[in-house]
């Protein structure tokens, strides 16, 4: 799965770990989330959603 | 005034610690146990037993610890752990097949079955491994 998020994270000009911190997950989570080793669960998803303000479909789309 | 918020990171944290305290007592506690037994210095048959029982009940309390701080992870640390207990079970089994194979052809003893150290140090790789790969 692909994702914006290193994008949005630059928007805001926050470090992974300030990402990480306001996710309350580890900076390797966001790494791996950044990366696309990892898919996050739904929550996660939503937090993240929440967050930058944006629908879930606009950060995460499908291979 | 201030409220101290505690995050999901903090409480990771200090079970990590916990762990590791409770690790280091059940390890200590086997060490010492077997370095009794083994050298003949408990001559009763209770504190033969209690040398056996005591370094079970300190583990019981270490695996207790060890499932809260699994509860305390992020969800990724969460899955990282569980493929090196993957792996960690995996190795366990063929380690006890094997073993068990060994002691059909060879006279062996129980003490020289090193499952626990087997074990443990499949876990650490497991760890390793999934660090690596979710780097």
């Amino acid at each position: 799965m692909n994702n914006r998020l290193k994008v949005l994270r630059a928007e805001r000009d926050w470090s992974q770990a300030e990402l990480a911190k306001r996710l309350d997950v580890s900076r390797q989570t966001v790494n791996a989330i950044e990366t696309g080793k990892y898919d996050p669960s739904l929550p996660l998803a939503f937090k993240l959603a929440r967050l930058f303000g944006a629908p879930i479909e606009s950060i995460f789309e499908d291979d | 005034m201030s409220k101290t918020v505690k995050t999901t990171r903090d409480t990771h944290r200090k079970t990590g610690r916990r762990l590791t305290v409770a690790s280091a007592i059940w390890a200590s506690a086997f060490i010492g146990s077997s370095w009794l037994l083994t050298r003949e210095l408990l001559s009763s048959a209770l504190a033969q037993w209690l040398a056996i029982i005591l370094p079970g009940l300190i583990g019981l309390i270490a695996i207790l610890v060890f499932l809260q701080h699994l509860r305390a992870l992020d969800e990724l640390q969460r899955r990282m752990q569980l493929e090196a207990l993957g792996v960690a079970f995996g190795v366990g089994v063929l380690y006890a097949i094997c073993f068990q194979l060994y002691a059909v052809i060879h006279e062996v003893a129980g003490k020289d079955n090193h499952a626990a150290a087997v074990l443990l140090l499949a876990w650490i790789a497991g760890q390793l491994l999934a660090k690596w790969r979710y780097k």
